[in-house]
């Protein structure tokens, strides 16, 4: 948080792909820089890689209502929305697909994929509060509720089968 | 607490370096922290009436995203293009400064810092023990605070920890030097560019050797505002506590300063250092 204009936040957006739409007219998911300065929109388009299809899903999530579950659920929390990209950056590989991602009723979210022989599933409650679990269909043994704090190469290694 | 890199040179017990006359221009201290669901910008005028005698200003700026620092295989590919979330209002990161605009405190739902910056008036660096005590005194302001606005426990994620350095090329006598008498591990680059930047991330491990750690290193070199050559050199280092008390977020601030100041040490020369008065 220096105030000399560098400043480390997340790698930054120097080469948009074609997939982006400026135009906030149009439909899909609307997304935006910090300050609410730029908005975009992302329309869902073949080829699109994980990257832009998870960005969409979670930007959805964070704007449910409270309550989304006729309940009182909270929706997923930024931090934890953030969370989740940070981790996915640290163990997706370009051609690795996107996860299935719901929310929880806590306000955590729950990256899945579900393809190869594989189950697996990541719960993320808060930042640096998820859980691994793996099935593998060829018999070999689970992982069951694996706790994660900052190291998920044990979810790499898992999502190495995948690309 | 310690931090280490994978191949660290520096032994545990080795004095840290100390300069009488670093070419530090601005600290910043903080942390990244989770749990005030009820955080408004009103209660945040609460705050301010607390320390505004000592920090009058106010400036308001577009906030922080969150950032975590987070390990995998993944980490050293090239960093790809990224789009930031919007949920709910943007609420502003607020800026509470000093009358003489060396210190101010910034804060944002999920964030706590606070800077010292050097003037025009050109005050000395204040050292570290002065920096980390006024965060400590904000850290302790913040949980109180939050009690008594009811807003929720403030729970802190990652801590910070950042020192920028404006360093001129130029030798005891003041004669203009190249970049490699600063930095002699750039001897290899031929000819003189005009200006460049060099940027690396690497991990950093806790004593159990788990990875809760990063370094981000950031030089930059041109022309500045005189006419004279410059380096400006950025040590960052961002990491998770050990534990999410307010001593544990202390521990872990004096560790990445510690990182921060033997890197700046292991990257400068002998010589950089007789002008910046190393000391041990």
């Amino acid at each position: 948080m220096s105030l000399q204009e560098l400043r480390y936040v997340e790698p930054s957006p120097t080469g948009w792909g074609s997939s982006f739409d400026w135009n906030e007219e149009q439909s899909s998911t609307t997304v935006g820089s910090r300050g609410g300065v730029r908005i975009a929109t992302i329309r869902e388009m073949p080829g699109m890689g994980w990257q832009a299809r998870v960005e969409m899903r979670l930007s959805k999530l964070t704007r449910l209502r409270q309550g989304w579950d006729g309940y009182d659920a909270a929706p997923p929390n930024i931090s934890v929305t953030a969370f989740a990209m940070s981790v996915l950056h640290s163990v997706m590989k370009p051609e690795t697909p996107a996860p299935s991602i719901v929310p929880t009723h806590g306000g955590g979210v729950q990256l899945e994929w579900h393809s190869g022989g594989l189950d697996i599933e990541l719960m993320i409650y808060r930042p640096f509060e998820a859980e691994l679990s793996v099935e593998f269909s060829d018999g070999q043994e689970p992982i069951e509720d694996e706790r994660l704090t900052t190291s998920f190469d044990s979810l790499g290694e898992v999502l190495e089968k995948l690309a | 607490m310690r931090l280490s890199f994978p191949d660290q040179a520096s032994a545990p017990g080795d004095p840290l370096p100390e300069y009488a006359a670093p070419p530090v221009v601005e600290t910043s201290v903080g942390i990244q922290l989770d749990g005030l669901h009820g955080y408004n910008s009103l209660a945040v005028a609460a705050y301010r009436s607390e320390i505004i005698s000592e920090f009058p200003l106010l400036e308001e700026l577009a906030p922080l995203d969150p950032a975590y620092e987070t390990f995998g295989p993944g980490d050293s590919r090239l960093a790809q293009p990224q789009i930031q979330l919007i949920a709910g209002a943007v609420q502003p990161r607020f800026c509470f400064i000093a009358a003489n605009g060396s210190e101010l405190v910034q804060i944002q739902r999920d964030r706590l810092f606070y800077n010292w910056r050097k003037t025009q008036k050109g005050e000395a660096y204040p050292r570290y023990l002065h920096v980390r005590q006024r965060l400590q005194s904000q850290l302790g302001r913040l949980s109180d605070w939050a009690k008594k606005e009811r807003i929720g426990e403030p729970v802190p994620t990652q801590c910070e920890v950042i020192y920028v350095n404006r360093i001129p090329l130029s030798d005891a006598d003041g004669n203009s030097c190249g970049l490699s008498f600063i930095f002699p591990w750039l001897k290899g680059l031929k000819g003189m560019t005009e200006d460049g930047s060099f940027q690396f991330r690497r991990r950093l491990q806790n004593e159990a050797g788990e990875p809760v750690a990063r370094l981000n290193f950031n030089l930059r070199y041109g022309t500045d505002e005189a006419g004279g050559r410059e380096a400006l050199l950025q040590l960052h280092v961002r990491g998770r506590p050990s534990d999410s008390t307010l001593s544990g977020c202390l521990q872990m601030i004096d560790a990445e300063r510690e990182v921060i100041v033997r890197t700046f040490t292991e990257v400068t020369s002998e010589d950089a250092h007789k002008l910046w008065e190393r000391k041990q």
